[in-house]
């Protein structure tokens, strides 16, 4: 317990900073903290008071798109965070917002003109901003604290935190350009959608970008550290083995990174190789490639390294900070880390060795048919603690295939399912859970007192299906990626691929419910506490049963006072639950799906609960640009 | 007027009637304010626009119903097609999770109870 509290303070003084009795709950991070808790010891808002939160404030950036014009649809999925008295937020065209916390009003406003292109990505979309102080700050010299953020064109900003103006120090006139590490220049940017993770003076930067290419069509994985102040390369580290690079590309880290403060080991969730579902080229061991990778963060070099996937084929990019919290399992307090994934799966690591706290075996899984094709004759497999998704698909949705005509009764006998890790086929596979997760890039949060572990995950299924080059080319008729929603190219390779929901003609989900839930695990024991049904979809405007819950995105948070706050479903609501119970105790309409984590902080002696309300179009076309905070009246 | 349209003292409006067109109107201005509230949960959405439709043609089959001459058959029609619109909108209404509007719907459908035992009394009596 001593020992949570005191790493929640070495968390904070390694980013340097400063706590007064006055603000004493900080946000630190897209996380909450570098461990990636998303827990706060805020306890103002209790199971008590909860039902009388209120709007303290909310802002509009003004920066939203519904892609109708000449800019991309926009996605917000920014989490605010609260440091210097501050709260900071960047918009999806990659303006940032200093707002001040107690009543939402702008301080200042930066700008960098960033190009609002579709370049990597179907929309415009930034997670959010990073921030650095000085542990020795110069009195009357600028930018001692320092605001980051990244842009779909791979520059990265330095603006002074109190000010707003750009910190000409760091790289060129403030502005670090990622793209001059890029493999493959030319192809695509190193799209800086995640903000850079903080730890001392070292940034380390990882990137986002496009899946479906190799070898020269795509850039190859790496993740680079750099100067804080100055933007100077320190270290970069290469995932794929430089023979590989020539049939693969990507296993970047487009996720959230958490480090551990008393070791300083930064923790990677390295995403899955190019092209995502075909795999005949790239025949070569890439043993960091879907894996949690464990750097030291100030040299870049691998301390220990576990896959997740072998052989990825299904695009199970990890794609979550792991969550670092001490265990106390059998009478011993063991330093351990949850990654959460797309599977469902919840591998509970010892953060010092890699080694498995509650098992991990190889369990067979089926073959590949594709000519070229070698599958992986097994992937790791978790029971325990049991996995968010379940390991069988929940058969068709009577009420889809009725009011379709028996569309996905007869859809669903053309594909090939053979459970878990069935592999991309010609004729179509049934993926459940697929890479849409299970759960996504928010991951789960801990109680790092009470050692419980939340997250809310994903029932989903998507068909996928590798399609001749020729059968390929007839059915996009010569149309970019860009332009051809689903079908990817997969470059280089015999085969593209076109992956879809498995939807009847009215866009109905033609699998059974439910479709999002909610849980809590006992991580002293990894046995499940609660699970429940999650949100609710909306569709037409009607809800649809609250036992179906909701296709989720976003993350917990966790307060001591035994609150959990989430965005994350289809239905615009925010919603706070009960940590001992998992029953939802509030919830509050806000403009659009809150995808976002939110944060929590107190400031003047008031704690404020807020979220990004921004919308994604994986769940709905609802979207908006609004910043709401909550606060007891 | 023809042989088979309603005698004038049963078309008169009585409180009744009222009791149909009463929460009909409210629930019109309910679907309304549901429709257009800037940023509201169910704004422009179809289902708003299914409520708004259903409870603007409950007015209306109750004003045609109450002020004018209508055969007695159409009558008969318009009292099914009532009820029907009552309770779909109170379903439509209760998964749109606006429950005040469901409300409405619950005092329609007593009202339309009343009024066709109010009908059927002075049929049985004449």
């Amino acid at each position: 317990m001593l020992k949570a509290a005191f790493l929640g303070l070495v968390a904070t003084a390694a980013l340097g900073i400063s706590q007064s009795p006055a603000q004493s709950q900080t946000w630190s991070t897209f996380n909450g903290d570098l461990m990636a808790q998303k827990y706060s010891t805020a306890a103002q808002i209790t199971p008590q008071n909860v039902k009388n939160l209120k709007i303290a404030w909310q802002v509009h950036t003004g920066d939203f798109s519904k892609g109708k014009g000449k800019i991309p649809e926009s996605y917000f999925e920014a989490t605010p965070i609260f440091v210097n008295n501050t709260v900071y937020i960047s918009t999806p065209f990659y303006r940032v917002y200093a707002l001040a916390p107690d009543t939402g009003k702008t301080k200042w406003l930066f700008d960098p003109h960033a190009t609002l292109k579709p370049l990597t990505q179907p929309g415009m979309k930034s997670r959010g901003v990073a921030y650095w102080q000085s542990a020795k700050p110069a009195s009357s010299r600028p930018c001692q604290k320092i605001v980051y953020v990244g842009t779909m064109t791979a520059q990265l900003y330095a603006v002074d935190a109190d000010t707003g103006k750009a910190c000409t120090d760091f790289g060129k006139n403030g502005v670090l350009d990622i793209d001059q590490w890029n493999t493959a220049k030319g192809t695509w940017p190193l799209s800086i959608l995640q903000p850079p993770t903080v730890y001392k003076n070292t940034l380390i930067i990882g990137w986002g970008g496009k899946d479906w290419a190799i070898g020269r069509h795509a850039p190859a994985g790496n993740v680079f550290g750099v100067d804080a102040q100055t933007g100077a390369l320190k270290w970069t580290f290469n995932v794929l083995p430089p023979e590989a690079v020539a049939n693969s590309g990507t296993a970047n880290v487009w996720a959230s990174m958490s480090v551990d403060p008393e070791t300083g080991i930064v923790y990677l969730p390295v995403s899955s190789p190019s092209p995502n579902y075909w795999g005949g080229n790239r025949k070569e061991a890439l043993p960091y490639a879907t894996s949690i990778t464990a750097l030291n963060s100030d040299t870049g070099k691998v301390i220990w390294s576990r896959q997740l996937v072998h052989h990825d084929i299904w695009d199970y990019d990890t794609n979550s900070a792991p969550v670092l919290v001490d265990i106390n399992k059998n009478g011993q307090k063991i330093p351990a880390l949850v990654q959460s994934t797309k599977q469902g799966f919840l591998f509970v690591l010892n953060r010092k060795t890699g080694a498995p706290i509650y098992p991990i075996t190889e369990v067979p899984v089926p073959k590949s048919d594709v000519p070229g094709e070698q599958s992986a004759p097994t992937q790791p497999y978790v029971a325990h603690p049991e996995p968010t998704v379940p390991d069988k698909w929940t058969g068709v949705s009577w009420i889809s295939d009725l009011v379709s005509g028996g569309e996905c009764s007869r859809k669903l006998k053309q594909l090939r399912y053979d459970g878990r890790f069935t592999p991309p086929s010609l004729q179509g596979s049934l993926e459940y859970p697929p890479t849409i997760g299970g759960v996504e890039w928010g991951g789960g949060a801990v109680d790092p007192v009470q050692q419980i572990y939340v997250v809310n995950s994903s029932y989903t299924a998507q068909i996928y299906q590798l399609l001749t080059r020729k059968d390929y080319e007839a059915k996009t008729n010569g149309k970019s990626a860009e332009e051809t929603k689903d079908y990817y190219p997969q470059t280089g390779t015999p085969y593209g691929v076109y992956v879809h929901n498995f939807f009847n003609w009215l866009g109905m989900a033609c699998w059974a419910p439910p479709y999002g839930t909610i849980s809590a695990y006992n991580l002293k024991t990894g046995d499940l506490i609660w699970k429940k049904p999650f949100g609710e979809v909306q569709f037409w405007g009607f809800y649809l049963p609250k036992a179906w819950g909701s296709v989720t995105i976003g993350a917990p948070i966790i307060t001591k006072s035994g609150l959990i706050f989430i965005g994350g479903s289809m239905d615009s609501r925010v919603r706070a639950v009960d940590l001992k119970t998992g029953n939802v105790l509030w919830k509050a309409q806000v403009d659009a799906p809150s995808v976002a984590i939110p944060a929590t902080y107190t400031y003047k002696g008031k704690q404020y609960v807020v979220f990004s309300a921004g919308g994604n179009p994986l769940l709905t076309p609802k979207i908006s640009d609004q910043v709401v905070a909550f606060a007891l009246p | 007027m023809s042989s088979n349209a309603l005698p004038k003292t049963e078309r008169s409006p009585n409180y009744r009637t009222w009791l149909i067109a009463f929460p009909a109107g409210i629930g019109l201005i309910l679907s309304l304010i549901a429709y257009f509230t800037p940023r509201g949960a169910v704004a422009h959405s179809w289902g708003a626009v299914l409520v708004v439709v259903a409870t603007a043609l409950l007015c209306v089959a109750l004003l045609l119903i109450a002020l004018t001459e209508i055969p007695r058959w159409f009558v008969v029609l318009l009292e099914v097609l009532i009820v029907l619109d009552i309770i779909g909108t109170g379903v439509a209404a209760y998964f749109l999770e606006t429950y005040l509007l469901l409300a409405f719907m619950v005092i329609a459908l007593i009202g339309w109870i009343f009024h066709l035992a109010s009908v059927s009394s002075r049929t049985s009596g004449s």
